[in-house]
């Protein structure tokens, strides 16, 4: 929660300052944003590369647990491809590019400005709070009402780090692991699917 | 695209070469950090200075809550499949 709180402050600031109009003239932010973006990806990359987490849990050969993020994607991107028919001003495919952040709002909201557009970045960013916020809320409704795996289905990329706690204590720990892996397949799927969604 | 991708794949590349030094992770967590905090700004700032975003942010925060809420639900009721069918036998 701290994290969000972080990123709608920098959200927040940079609308307040634009709002202002006290920009200097001829500041390209679009251009500027895309090297900082190229920036990010390479920084994201490294951090997944170098961590060794990330590969020993790949590496875990239970061919179960596999299916976790599997079915997350798929319910992920029906979910939102269906519900694109009741939102007129979205097409199917920018309805799924922001599903596809699986609750990872700052990457796939940075990712999806700079691809397609300043209000579906918006959209982007909002929906994927909403994700986060909703899944620290309703895992223990959920996870009466659809098994043990709900919490982590709901929670998507956070299942790793910002709702594992609630997951863990609602779910038990034995599921904690696999929230663990569910997660950073996620994260990591998120910038490929975000492109391939989008393109 | 193509280049953010090849750009993504070079840095896990070079994370994989680095994966001896904790002490990089380290750093590049809070870099990242950093460039994400600079890149939201930043949409911030555009989004300050575009008044067709500002004045359809009721109708952008809509659409968001719907987009979330389908792609909780239809992941949620799939992974309550999954379940009954992988998971609940050996549970106890």
């Amino acid at each position: 929660m701290r994290s969000s709180l972080i990123i709608i402050g920098f959200f927040a600031s940079g609308v307040v300052l634009g709002l202002s109009g006290k920009l200097p003239n001829g500041f390209d932010f679009d251009k500027f944003g895309s090297y900082a973006l190229y920036l990010l990806m390479f920084l994201a990359g490294l951090s997944i590369g170098s961590d060794k987490n990330s590969w020993s849990v790949l590496a875990t050969h239970n061919y179960k647990i596999i299916w976790v993020p599997v079915t997350i994607i798929i319910g992920t991107l029906t979910g939102s491809a269906l519900v694109s028919l009741i939102l007129p001003s979205l097409t199917m495919k920018e309805s799924m590019a922001v599903g596809a952040g699986f609750g990872y709002y700052s990457l796939s909201s940075v990712f999806i400005t700079q691809l397609h557009s300043h209000s579906l970045g918006v959209t982007a960013l909002l929906s994927n709070i909403f994700r986060e916020v909703f899944t620290l809320l309703a895992t223990p409704i959920l996870v009466s009402y659809f098994g043990n795996l709900a919490g982590i289905a709901s929670g998507g990329a956070t299942a790793m780090d910002t709702t594992l706690p609630v997951i863990s204590k609602y779910s038990g720990k034995s599921y904690a692991i696999i929230a663990v892996f569910s997660g950073i397949v996620l994260t990591i799927l998120v910038p490929f699917l975000v492109t391939f969604i989008l393109s | 695209m193509i280049v953010i991708l090849i750009v993504l794949s070079a840095g896990i590349l070079t994370g994989l070469l680095l994966i001896k030094r904790p002490k990089i992770h380290r750093i590049n967590n809070h870099l990242l950090n950093w460039a994400i905090y600079l890149l939201l700004f930043l949409l911030g700032l555009s989004v300050g200075t575009n008044k067709e975003v500002i004045q359809n942010l009721g109708k952008i925060g809509y659409e968001a809550l719907v987009i979330a809420l389908a792609s909780i639900f239809g992941s949620v009721i799939l992974s309550g499949l999954l379940f009954k069918l992988l998971f609940n036998k050996n549970a106890k």
